[in-house]
């Protein structure tokens, strides 16, 4: 039933990690997060590539990973399913199904949802450890008062320790947790070629300088560095910038769209109303993908037939 | 005259737009009492509702408001004065910056500020569906009787927002609309403003 | 004869040259209007109206036009309706133009009015003008109703403002913003493109 896609195994290895670490913050719901998040991709794609007569791609696997990543830990079920429903069927099939989506289909389904249920999915962050013990019970919507995530309360003015945001127990989303694991991925990730370097490096720095220039230039609602660390910031650069179908292909483009990527996450989060700027920036960058590649060809194009010009006229001397 | 010719063209051109004028004059004029009679019920029937003077159809609210209500001008604010119940209310019209232009309420309250009596919009330009809901009886319902302590209504908005009115009357605090944090917060700031000028006297 | 291309004229307008999902014109009113139902409607109706009369009213001078000057009399003339169709909704119906605002006025920028006086008035008897236009503004209205049940029901729980959905519905933001239109207006087109693929196929395999 499935397309052996081995770079797609790898991405789901380096998810795994994260995957365990979530089940203890925030209990055995993660788990149900997940399964209705994969069931409901592979079911959508599975219907699609039924009339079509393809098989179903294994990217499904990762796209219904990441998305369940990316919602908060207490989010109503029945809010995963129409999510990830919308990012395989309209960010994904309608294109053409794998290879062909021009926007990265598990972004594209979080803001659909967030978008749509701000409110309930802005009330489903609680606190993490102890296999979700801040959540009352095991797989029920949590009645505990629901946590403030690392960013909003750097950004109302509070102070998060370094160390929580390393090791993941703070509040946030279920796979932004720890940076130590994000990070181990995406060496793993990098060392096994299935993510571009390129494209993780120059989020990061797009992100990095813009978040420290505001900062050191004194702007009034900048945020402190540590900023970084909290919120899927790199979460997004490791996993969903390196998405190989919705980034672009040359190197030069590849540098454009992860700075761009990077620097209009820090503008969204220190300057808009949205909690988190992510989705946005990467839609964004998804947007700008194939314009990057196209410049830098035609650039490289003209380059070439000066050089043959050129060396065409020296033959002729 | 052939129908190209540079005289044909203009006194056609002439012709046409002024028939059409005229026709659109017309339609304008004789619907001017409307309009103005239309424009008139919904600033009296605003106050009233601000008020909370129930009425029944145009003709019983300008009868209403000419027998309850005592309309005050000074400084190119108008404001209203009635007693409903046997206490004495203070309303305002009150403009502030939305999202998109400018909302002008009627805002009623007892004259110290600390208690709403009730709120109407006049005009909006926000967002259909989204701040245009301001308008609707939910959310302008959260603010009937509720207490303004240090005449101020707190606006929950933005993520905090449930979306759901707030029911609690003492507490001070309304909710916003879930999607529409700017138009809430400006909403919440134009009641304050217009609380202060209850405060103040009203006209002033 | 005249009953089978005033037919044809309708099945035309209706489906199968339908101004939304074959021409795409007036797409950006399209996106405005159709989070409510009762919007959707006065508003396809004023833009069905308008564009009946101006069709006609073109239609009928069209002897008399110059050429030079024909856009800016079409201009004049539909202008002429839709600033009518405004005072008299000011003075006849003051919360349906307060509600609608701005948008009375922005039927003028509909393209399918421009659309139906250049490709048919001008070439047409005013009585069948007529007859396209309005049925060019009832395909019109077609396809934003449908549009405008969904996004109001998803949107505020609510159908003409009745309550359909139960008390715990958690209403679709998106659904009242402009790009949730987006996702409908593309639907539509690709199940009516669909569908018209599927019988042109259907009538040629009956020819063989």
């Amino acid at each position: 039933m499935f397309q052996k896609q081995p770079m797609m195994r790898r991405v789901l290895y380096a998810l795994a990690p994260i995957a365990a670490l979530a089940i203890w913050l925030y209990g055995p719901r993660v788990i149900l997060t997940l399964a209705v998040s994969l069931g409901v991709g592979v079911l959508v794609e599975y219907l699609f590539e039924k009339k079509k007569g393809g098989k179903v791609s294994e990217a499904v696997l990762v796209t219904g990973t990441l998305f369940a990543f990316s919602m908060p830990p207490a989010a109503p079920l029945w809010i995963v399913a129409i999510g990830m429903a919308f990012a395989i069927f309209m960010a994904k099939e309608v294109y053409g199904g794998f290879g062909r989506n021009i926007f990265n289909p598990a972004i594209a389904g979080r803001l659909f949802v967030y978008i749509s249920f701000a409110g309930v999915l802005g009330g489903s962050f609680f606190e993490p450890g102890n296999f979700g013990a801040a959540a009352g019970s095991l797989f029920g919507r949590p009645d505990a008062v629901s946590g403030a995530t690392a960013l909003a309360t750097l950004r109302s003015g509070g102070d998060v320790p370094i160390l929580g945001l390393l090791l993941g127990t703070r509040a946030g989303s279920i796979g932004e947790s720890s940076i130590i694991l994000i990070a181990g991925a995406a060496i793993y990730l990098i060392a096994t070629k299935t993510a571009q370097w390129r494209l993780i490096l120059s989020t990061v720095l797009g992100g990095a300088v813009v978040a420290a220039a505001l900062f050191f230039a004194g702007v009034k609602q900048a945020l402190p560095m540590q900023s970084l660390l909290a919120g899927s910031f790199l979460f997004v650069a490791v996993f969903m910038a390196t998405d190989p179908v919705s980034a672009p292909k040359k190197p030069a483009a590849q540098w454009a769209y992860g700075l761009l990527i990077g620097a209009v996450i820090i503008v969204i989060r220190t300057f808009s109303l949205f909690p988190e700027g992510t989705s946005f920036a990467l839609l964004l960058g998804n947007t700008f993908a194939s314009l990057f590649d196209k410049i830098v060809t035609d650039a490289a194009k003209r380059k070439a037939a000066l050089a043959a010009a050129a060396t065409g006229t020296e033959a002729l001397k | 005259m052939k129908k190209d010719s540079t005289l044909y063209v203009v006194l056609f051109t002439f012709i046409v737009c002024a028939i059409f004028v005229v026709v659109l004059a017309v339609a304008n004029e004789g619907t001017k009492g409307l309009v103005a009679a239309n424009k008139q019920f919904a600033t009296q029937s605003a106050v009233l509702g601000a008020f909370g003077i129930p009425f029944a159809d145009a003709a019983d609210a300008s009868a209403k408001y000419a027998s309850e209500v005592t309309e005050e001008k000074s400084a190119g604010y108008r404001s209203w004065k009635a007693t409903v119940a046997g206490t004495g209310y203070t309303a305002v019209e009150q403009s502030g910056a939305g999202l998109w232009g400018t909302i002008t309420i009627i805002l009623a309250a007892t004259p110290d500020g600390q208690t709403v009596r009730g709120v109407r919009v006049l005009a909006q330009l926000e967002t259909p569906g989204l701040g245009g809901r301001i308008e609707e009886p939910w959310f302008l319902g959260q603010y009937e009787g509720e207490k303004a302590p240090d005449g101020k209504v707190i606006m929950k908005a933005g993520a905090e927002a449930s979306g759901k009115a707030d029911a609690d009357k003492a507490n001070g605090r309304v909710e916003g609309i879930s999607g529409a944090t700017r138009t809430s917060q400006a909403f919440g700031s134009i009641i304050d403003a217009g609380l202060e000028r209850i405060k103040a006297g009203g006209g002033k | 004869m005249k009953n089978s291309k005033m037919l044809t004229v309708l099945k035309d307008n209706l489906w199968t040259n339908n101004p939304i999902f074959i021409q795409i014109l007036g797409i950006c009113s399209t996106l405005a209007v159709t989070n409510n139902v009762r919007n959707t409607l006065i508003m396809s109706a004023g833009v069905t109206f308008a564009t009946a009369l101006s069709s006609m009213t073109l239609s009928a001078m069209k002897d008399l036009l110059p050429r030079k000057v024909r856009m800016i009399i079409q201009v004049v003339v539909m202008s002429f309706y839709v600033i009518l169709l405004d005072i008299l909704l000011r003075a006849y119906l003051p919360d349906v133009s307060k509600q609608l605002g701005p948008y009375v006025g922005l039927i003028i920028t509909n393209c399918i009015l421009m659309g139906r006086a250049e490709a048919y008035a001008a070439a047409n008897k005013p009585l069948m003008s007529f007859w396209d236009g309005l049925t060019s503004g009832l395909g019109y209205m077609a396809v934003l109703v449908v549009i405008s049940v969904i996004r109001e029901i998803l949107g505020f729980g609510t159908l003409l403002g009745f309550r359909v959905m139960p008390e715990g519905f958690v209403t679709w933001t998106i659904m009242i913003m402009a790009p949730s239109a987006f996702f409908f207006v593309a639907m539509v087109m690709w199940w009516a493109k669909t569908e018209q693929a599927k019988r042109e196929t259907a009538k040629k395999e009956a020819k063989k």
